[in-house]
C-alpha cells in the first residue's frame, strides 16, 4: 500500500512538472488547460415607456378645448436580469492561468478549449439594431442560426473526441485552433467541424463588430491606426467600402465578404468565403464581416441586397474592429490571457 | 429622316423580325400556369411573387445581358472575356433553367401519390414512393448554404436517382441527370415563411408536387 501511495506520488509529480513547464508556450496538440463557461446573472437598469401624456399643438376657435394634440411618450426606468458570460478554469489536472476570462465580446472565448460551447450572447438588445437590422431577424438570426451551428458544433466535437478518446491531439485543442488545422481534421468529422464550427465562429465575429446606431449620430469611421492600414492598402476610406460593397452585392449564393489580415505580408484584403468557410483556415485574421447569406436580411429586405449592405454599414463599429485586430495580434504573439 | 429611324428602331425591337435578321432572341421570364396565391399554405403568395416576379426576373435579365457580352466577346474574338463571363453564364442560365422547371414541378393540384410510369420506376428504383421523399427530403435539407435538391433520371443506366447542386449549378450540365423534380432551398425559397425551419418546408412542398408534370418529363426524358 505505502509503496503504491509512493510510487503514484512520484507519477503524480512528474506528470505535474512536466506539464508546467509545457504551460506558457502557444497552443499546440497536447493537453489544454480547460476552461467552462459560467453564465453571471446581473441586474441592469433601463428606459421603458410607462406610458404618454399629452401636449395641446393647436386650441379650438370655437371653444376653449383643445383641437389637436401631440402625444409625448413618456419613460420611467425599470430593472432587469441580464446574463453575462465568463469561463472559470474547471479542470484540476492542468490548472488554468490565474484569471477569470470575461466574454463581454462574442468571439472571446473561441481560443479556449471546452467541452461544450455556449452561444456568445449579444453585446445588445435584439432590438438595438433597428431600424438596421429588425428585431425578428436579430432573434431567429441568433436563436434559429447561430445556436444551430453552435449545438451541430458541439456534437461533431463530441463525436470526434469521443471516437479518439482522451489524450493529446488536434481535437484536444479549442476550436479556433482546429479550424486553423481544419485539413488535418480526420475526413469523417471535417465537414462538419468546417460548417458548424465556421457558422460559430463567423457569427460571433459579424455580430462583435456591429452596435447599435444612436440617432442624429455622425457617419462612424476608423481611428487613427486602422485608418491609416486602410488607406495605405485601399488607396482612401472611400474606395475601401466601394470595393468592399461591390464584392457583397457580386459574391453569389450564400457566404461572407471579409476585411482580413494577411499576418504574413502585414496587408489588408478584402475576400470572400462561401457557405460557412472560415478565413481562419486560411491562415488568415478577420477583422470585419458582412453575413450575406439570404438569412442576415431577408425578411426585412427580401431579394434587395444592396439595401442590407447599406444598412450594415451604418452598424460597423470601428473601435470593436480595432479591438478585434488588437486581440488577433496577441493571440499570435502567443498570449493566453485574451 | 427622323421619321425613318423610327421605323426602323420598331421594325428591329420586334422579336420575330430580329429572329429573322439572325439576332439572338432574348430570354423572358415564362409565366407561372397558377396565381401566385395558389400555392397557399404550402408556399406563400408573398414567397411566389418575390420568387418570381424579382429573383427568377433577375436571373432572366442578367442571363441576357451576360449573353449579349458573351455575343460581343465572341464577334471580337476576346477568348479571355469569353472565359470570365463563364461564371455569370453559369449562375444565371443555371438560376432561369432551375426555376423554369420548378414553376412546372409546382401546382395547385399537386400532391398526394406519384402517377403513370414514373410511379413504376420509383418503386423499382427506391423500393417506395415514402422512401424516395425520404431520401430526397434529407437530400435537400443537408445541402450547405444555397442549392438545389433533384430527382433526375440516369439515361444511360435508366434508373432514377437523388442528387444535389449547390448554387444555381443546373443538374444536368452538371451530372448528366436529366431533371425531373426539383426542390428549391435557397433560402429566398422559404424564409419568409418557414424562417430557419428548412426541413418544414421541405417536408410541406410535397404537398403541391405536380405528378403528372413529373411523369412527363420522365417520359419525355426516356424518349
Amino acid at each position: 500500500m505505502a509503496v503504491q501511495q509512493v510510487f503514484c506520488t512520484i507519477i503524480f509529480v512528474v506528470t505535474i512538472l512536466s506539464n508546467a513547464s509545457a504551460q506558457d508556450s502557444t497552443p499546440s496538440p497536447r493537453r489544454q488547460p480547460k476552461w467552462c463557461p459560467v453564465e453571471v446573472q446581473e441586474v441592469k437598469p433601463y428606459r421603458v415607456r410607462s406610458g404618454s401624456r399629452t401636449e395641446c399643438r393647436r386650441a379650438c376657435t370655437w371653444n376653449r378645448f383643445c383641437c389637436e394634440f401631440n402625444i409625448i411618450p413618456v419613460y420611467t426606468t425599470a430593472y432587469r436580469q441580464v446574463s453575462r458570460q465568463e469561463w472559470k478554469c474547471c479542470d484540476d489536472t492542468v490548472p488554468c492561468p490565474d484569471k477569470t476570462v470575461s466574454v463581454d465580446t462574442p468571439y472571446k472565448g473561441i481560443q479556449l478549449f471546452a467541452d461544450e460551447y455556449p452561444v456568445p450572447p449579444l453585446p445588445y438588445e435584439y432590438d438595438a439594431l433597428e431600424p438596421y437590422i429588425d428585431e425578428r431577424t436579430a432573434r431567429v438570426h441568433h436563436l434559429g442560426h447561430h445556436a444551430g451551428y453552435t449545438k451541430k458544433m458541439n456534437a461533431a466535437l463530441k463525436a470526434w473526441r469521443d471516437e479518439v478518446g482522451p489524450g493529446v491531439g488536434l481535437q484536444s485543442n479549442s476550436i479556433l485552433h482546429i479550424l486553423e488545422n481544419l485539413d488535418q481534421v480526420p475526413d469523417k468529422h471535417r465537414t462538419a467541424i468546417r460548417n458548424n464550427g465556421g457558422g460559430f465562429v463567423n457569427h460571433a465575429i459579424y455580430w462583435a463588430t456591429m452596435s447599435p446606431r444612436r440617432e442624429g449620430e455622425p457617419p462612424r469611421l476608423p481611428e487613427a491606426t486602422l485608418a491609416t492600414e486602410i488607406i495605405a492598402n485601399f488607396q482612401n476610406f472611400s474606395n475601401f467600402q466601394e470595393q468592399f460593397t461591390n464584392t457583397a452585392k457580386t459574391l453569389f449564393g450564400s457566404g461572407y465578404v471579409w476585411l482580413s489580415r494577411n499576418p504574413r505580408e502585414q496587408t489588408l484584403i478584402i475576400h470572400t468565403t462561401a457557405n460557412q468557410d472560415s478565413p481562419i483556415s486560411d491562415k488568415l485574421r478577420p477583422i470585419l464581416v458582412i453575413d450575406i447569406w439570404e438569412h442576415a436580411y431577408y425578411l426585412k429586405h427580401q431579394n434587395k441586397r444592396p439595401d442590407h449592405i447599406q444598412d450594415w454599414w451604418a452598424l460597423v463599429d470601428w473601435g470593436q474592429v480595432k479591438a478585434l485586430s488588437d486581440w488577433w495580434a496577441a493571440y499570435d504573439a502567443g498570449h493566453d490571457e485574451l | 429622316m427622323l421619321a425613318c429611324v423610327k421605323l426602323t428602331q420598331r421594325v428591329a425591337s420586334h422579336p420575330g423580325l430580329l429572329a429573322v435578321a439572325g439576332t439572338r432572341l432574348k430570354h423572358t421570364l415564362p409565366d407561372l400556369a397558377y396565381d401566385y396565391g395558389a400555392l397557399e399554405p404550402t408556399i406563400s403568395a408573398e414567397i411566389m411573387q418575390l420568387h418570381h416576379s424579382k429573383h427568377h426576373a433577375t436571373y432572366v435579365n442578367n442571363l441576357n445581358v451576360a449573353e449579349e457580352k458573351l455575343a460581343e466577346a465572341q464577334a471580337k474574338g476576346d477568348v479571355t472575356t469569353e472565359i470570365a463571363l463563364g461564371p455569370a453564364l453559369k449562375f444565371n442560365g443555371g438560376g432561369h433553367l432551375n426555376h423554369s422547371i420548378f414553376w412546372t414541378n409546382l401546382s395547385p393540384n399537386g400532391g398526394g401519390e406519384p402517377q403513370g410510369e414514373v410511379l413504376e420506376a420509383i418503386n423499382r428504383d427506391f423500393g417506395s414512393f415514402e422512401n424516395l421523399k425520404k431520401k430526397m427530403s434529407a437530400a435537400s435539407v443537408a445541402v450547405q448554404g444555397s442549392g438545389w435538391g433533384w430527382l433526375g433520371y440516369d439515361k444511360e443506366n435508366n434508373r432514377l436517382s437523388i442528387a444535389a447542386c449547390a448554387n444555381q449549378d443546373p443538374l444536368q450540365a452538371t451530372t448528366g441527370l436529366i431533371p425531373l423534380l426539383g426542390i428549391d432551398v435557397w433560402e429566398h425559397a422559404y424564409y419568409l415563411q418557414y424562417k430557419n425551419v428548412r426541413p418544414d418546408y421541405v417536408n410541406a412542398i410535397w404537398n403541391v408536387v405536380s405528378w403528372e408534370n413529373i411523369n412527363e418529363r420522365f417520359l419525355a426524358a426516356k424518349k
